[in-house]
């Protein structure tokens, strides 16, 4: 047993962005992290040599395993009656899921931020995007955001840190579709670092293409940059174990957090740590998983759960791709040039649409599918491959759409622990009855695209529930009545303990959730500082 | 620059065994075969350190790939002596070998772990230019830089 | 001198230019190599932007010969071994008469480093005389004006066509650096080849302090400090203020450098050093393939093929760190508190025979 000031729970970019901004304020700032996981091999020739070859990654062991089916034993539960995946959702990890996440670092629009007030749904954030404003922009700089910084979407006061990627020429389809259909469009804000007169120990971008597993570090993951804190931070009082699941947190008294006790799968035995403050940093689903399984006397729901609310309200985004086939022939053969997208259209990410569920339309970068390796491992010829190419070409277009908590969806403990010591999950969601409208809706948008773009619709899109972007599971609230965390991501009714996790969001609006959260970590950080603009 | 990742590394993960040069030269000219067949990459000699590193690579993943490439010479060689250099065509097209799973028989063993490998990696390296592209995932074309065309190719919307 | 025979001494003298530069960068990796974070972190990010930009020198210089249609070598004979002597034209030069170890950072290291280093007309301030021969031996600094002049007297005897006939081929461009000041400059005309060796110069060896004099605060921008006031800074333990002299020593915020708190390592190792069959063994076979492979691919790269610097960069130099730092975390056999040091030695590949 022994004192820390600071206990953080999981080590992904939220842990990561909160001990760096506690570390710049006081670099001998007392900092532990806790991780489940352990610590995977990045920039590895032999590895990526693999990813080039054979698409395989060196993480994968690290998801979730699959719901249990007929032959296979799998994991987890699946109680409700639409499948919301966890395995490839999320990572367990030294660094987290930023180990293969794709880097689309959207800020929430103002509209986002007033859900209730504006489309009576959920709740409304307990502050305003200008109150988050400033932190969005430090995140960007942090994540080593490209951007285009005179991009009207959202309002902004500092740039981007780097410049947006230029469109591609597999994007002007698309591109000129949505002219013509007077649909906006803008450069999708990417986490690849660019160049810029500053120099820095992690690379450029180099569009090398194979961003799950970057050779250069350019796409922000976060163990690259726990990494450099601990290889050369200068910071004597801060440390790490890995391989530590958290079974519970503990209480001095029903508003005082002591400690937590957890599992060290070093030697299998259980040991506890006490803190001056606890932040729980491991995930929407664990979070709240977390706080559920923490009983006793104080909180005999768990901690923060006397409402009933901890795991309850959970969201994600539905992920939807459509697929076309170009009625003429691929005459500029086109064909994947990049790993990562570069347009997207948030015009249906509006006021108009809030009511009905706000969505983003992407264009993907394997858009037309071109796949010159697998045509040449089957053997086909130097005529045939060409042929191939040139053929009309099959396109996609990828989108996200928003979604609103429902108390009915939850996720709750399981048990039974998984492969590495945490317990399971359950994960009970029915999605609402109004979404299968909501897509006959968004399919109208997009074949009208596809038309224009002399493109033949065909198919019923593909629509993904996976669980990456879970929120809401421990959402903000001014009153304790409504939500879980206050303004600050504090637990309603407990002085040191908070949230720092997508779990927080009040909603998740129809993009993904990780600038924001980086941005709620900086905030984090300053407010637990005492650093000016903080807290607010 | 340097990734430096003690907790990760075992001792003597670096260490990989000579390769033989009557091997390397066998799988050189595999991949020679391979750019020539596709008509992709017209003079390849300056990919002979990469197929060099490419082999390394994989031996120090798994080593059972110093054994593939051994069938790989073995296997090319009788071929060749039967069939000269329509063997390689031989090798590329045979719908068996390329099906066989897990691949057991030396020709599919040839097919799927070295001569489809050593497909990826020439695309990588540059052979799908051939196709139109100036880009491709796994092919390093460098960073956006202002003021300089882009690595990849866009159009008159950007 | 006919245009060939000019083109054949400068471009020699560019390929000594090349070597030089890669002597350098054997010892500032050990150095850096040996330091143990999280000690000395400000040392380490000193030298370790001193050593990346010799490699952008190397790019430049690579860039030059290309540029007039020369080819550069790193093969086993263009390759430094260690203790070094740096001469040319089998001469010494009067300023390195002083070998160059390869090992960890020590005061006596950091010496060398800052001798290497030294600006030009620094020599005299700090009583370095050159020998009293017949034929004065040339400096550094020497060699690279007369590099310059050699240059310039070329361009203005023949048309720029005649002169710079590698243009077609592809260079160094700057998509390829970053981690430290500069970027590498695409060579196609004099006012090109003029800017990359003002970089080299400015930057390194053959600074001069009176290129300094004309500029108002030498010190302003700590992202051009030359080489050899970084590694004043660690030696003084202070960084230079902008208002600092050149001539005299850094005022201000302090940088405390612990030498004791660096592993020692084995000096001028050789293959040979290393019992067969031991740890250190493998891992120095494998460091001396992986550099011998890496500096193959550099020269490829130089010489027209500009995309495999980026695999000598993910192979080659993230495979060499992880190598060196094994080897400088693992104690040499019978020798006490004394750690392993990579050889750098030239191996031949398998690869290697049918080189364009």
């Amino acid at each position: 047993m022994s004192e820390v000031d600071t206990l953080i729970i999981g080590s992904g970019v939220a842990a990561a962005a909160i001990a760096k901004r506690l570390l710049a304020i006081n670099p001998a700032a007392s900092i532990l992290m806790l991780e489940a996981g352990q610590r995977v091999k990045m920039q590895d020739a032999a590895i990526w040599q693999d990813y080039v070859v054979s698409n395989k990654l060196p993480y994968t062991k690290y998801y979730d395993r699959i719901f249990p089916e007929k032959d296979v034993p799998g994991e987890n539960v699946n109680a409700g009656r639409t499948s919301v995946n966890l395995d490839g959702a999320r990572v367990f990890t030294y660094g987290g899921s930023t180990i293969h996440w794709g880097g689309w670092s959207f800020r929430l629009k103002p509209e986002d931020f007033e859900l209730r007030k504006r489309a009576g749904r959920a709740i409304d954030w307990p502050f305003t995007y200008s109150q988050l404003e400033m932190y969005y922009g430090q995140a960007e700089h942090y994540l080593g955001v490209s951007g285009d910084s005179a991009d009207p979407t959202v309002p902004r006061s500092t740039p981007f840190p780097f410049p947006a990627f230029p469109y591609t020429l597999e994007d002007q389809p698309v591109a000129m579709a949505l002219n013509a259909l007077h649909l906006s469009h803008s450069h999708l804000p990417i986490a690849r670092r660019g160049v810029s007169d500053q120099a820095s120990r992690h690379a450029p971008c180099q569009t090398t293409g194979t961003c799950k597993y970057c050779p250069f570090g350019a796409r922000y993951s976060a163990n690259n940059y726990l990494d450099d804190m601990f290889q050369w931070g200068s910071f004597p009082n801060l440390a790490i174990q890995l391989g530590v699941v958290v079974q519970q947190i503990l209480m001095g008294d029903r508003k005082t957090v002591a400690g937590v006790e957890y599992m060290d799968s070093a030697d299998g035995k259980v040991k506890t740590v006490q803190a001056n403050r606890v932040i729980v940093a491991a995930g929407a689903i664990e979070s709240a998983k977390l706080l559920k399984r923490s009983r006793s006397a104080y909180w005999q729901r768990g901690i923060g759960n006397d409402k009933d609310l901890v795991g309850r309200n959970i969201v994600t985004h539905p992920y939807f791709v459509f697929q076309g086939k170009q009625k003429s022939a691929n005459a500029e053969r086109l064909q994947p040039e990049l790993n990562f997208p570069t347009l997207v259209s948030r015009h249906f990410d509006s006021e108009a649409e809030q009511r009905e569920g706000k969505f983003v339309l992407v264009n993907p970068p394997g858009s037309p599918k071109v796949d010159l390796n697998r045509l040449m491992r089957q053997g086909k010829t130097r005529t045939e491959v060409d042929q191939a190419v040139a053929a009309p070409g099959l396109f996609e277009i990828h989108g996200m759409v928003e979604v609103f908590s429902d108390r009915n969806n939850y996720v709750d403990n399981h048990p039974i622990p998984n492969f590495i010591g945490v317990p399971q999950t359950v994960v009970d969601f029915n999605q609402d009855a109004g979404f299968e409208l909501r897509m006959q809706g968004i399919q109208a948008q997009v074949q009208k695209i596809f038309e224009t773009m002399d493109t033949q619709l065909f198919g019923k899109p593909s629509i993904s529930w996976r669980a990456d972007h879970a929120a809401c599971t421990v959402r903000m609230s001014h009153d304790p009545e409504e939500g879980v965390t206050d303004p600050n991501l504090r637990v309603h009714g407990v002085d040191n303990l908070y949230v720092c996790s997508n779990g927080a969001f009040a909603s998740l609006g129809a993009v993904n959730p990780t600038l924001t959260l980086t941005a709620l970590a900086l905030r984090l950080g300053d407010h637990l500082s005492g650093a000016k603009g903080g807290g607010r | 620059m340097f990734n430096l990742q003690p907790l990760a590394k075992h001792p003597l993960s670096d260490s990989s065994p000579e390769i033989d040069k009557e091997v390397y030269e066998a799988t050189w000219a595999l991949f020679a075969a391979i750019c020539r067949y596709w008509g992709t990459i017209a003079d390849a000699t300056p990919h002979r350190t990469q197929v060099l590193n490419f082999m390394l690579t994989r031996i120090k993943l798994n080593p059972l790939y110093m054994g593939y490439y051994a069938t790989a010479r073995e296997v090319l060689a009788r071929m060749r002596a039967e069939h000269g250099d329509a063997a390689y065509e031989m090798l590329f097209i045979d719908k068996a070998a390329a099906s066989e799973d897990p691949p057991v028989s030396p020709l599919a063993v040839v097919r799927q772990r070295v001569s489809n490998e050593l497909v990826s990696l020439h695309l990588a390296v540059g052979g799908f230019k051939a196709f139109g592209a100036v880009n491709y995932c796994g092919y390093i074309a460098g960073p956006n830089l202002s003021g300089q065309e882009p690595p990849y190719r866009t159009g008159t919307i950007t | 001198m006919r245009l060939d025979a000019q083109r054949g001494a400068l471009l020699e003298r560019l390929q000594k230019a090349m070597e030089l530069e890669l002597a350098t960068i054997p010892p500032y990796m050990m150095a850096l190599m040996s330091i143990r974070p999280p000690a000395n972190r400000a040392a380490a990010d000193l030298i370790r932007s001193v050593m990346m930009e010799e490699m952008l020198h190397m790019a430049l210089v690579g860039n030059l010969i290309c540029s007039l249609g020369g080819r550069t070598r790193l093969g086993r004979e263009n390759v430094p071994s260690f203790p070094l002597r740096m001469t040319f034209q089998e001469r010494n030069f009067s300023d390195r008469k002083f070998d160059i170890d390869l090992r960890g950072l020590t005061a006596s290291q950091l010496n060398v480093f800052l001798k290497i280093e030294l600006p030009a007309d620094l020599h005299e301030a700090f009583g370095i005389q050159a020998e009293g021969l017949v034929v004065p031996a040339p400096t550094i600094g020497d060699f690279y004006d007369d590099l310059v002049n050699e240059l310039k007297a070329m361009a203005a005897a023949y048309p720029p066509e005649e002169v710079f006939i590698g243009t077609n081929a592809p260079q160094i461009g700057p998509g390829y650096y970053w981690g430290a000041a500069g970027e590498p400059i695409v060579v196609r005309t004099l006012d090109d080849a003029l800017a990359a060796l003002r970089v080299i110069i400015r930057q390194g060896e053959g600074a001069s302090i009176a290129m300094a004099a004309g500029e108002a605060q030498y010190f302003a921008d700590p992202r051009n400090l030359g080489h050899y006031f970084r590694f004043m800074e660690i030696a003084k333990g202070r960084r230079y203020k902008a208002e600092d002299s050149p001539m005299g020593n850094p005022t201000g915020e302090v940088l405390e450098t612990d030498f004791s708190a660096c592993a020692t390592l084995k000096a001028n190792p050789k293959t040979s050093d290393y019992a067969a069959g031991t740890p250190l063994a493998t891992l120095n076979a494998a460091f001396n393939r992986h550099y011998s492979i890496m500096l193959n691919q550099i020269e490829l790269a130089f010489n027209g093929n500009p995309t495999l610097l980026y695999e000598a960069i993910t192979n080659g130099m993230h495979g060499l760190g992880g190598i060196a730092y094994e080897m400088v975390r693992t104690p040499v056999p019978d020798q006490a508190n004394v750690f392993g040091c990579p050889s750098f030695e030239w191996v031949e590949q398998v690869s290697d025979s049918n080189s364009p």
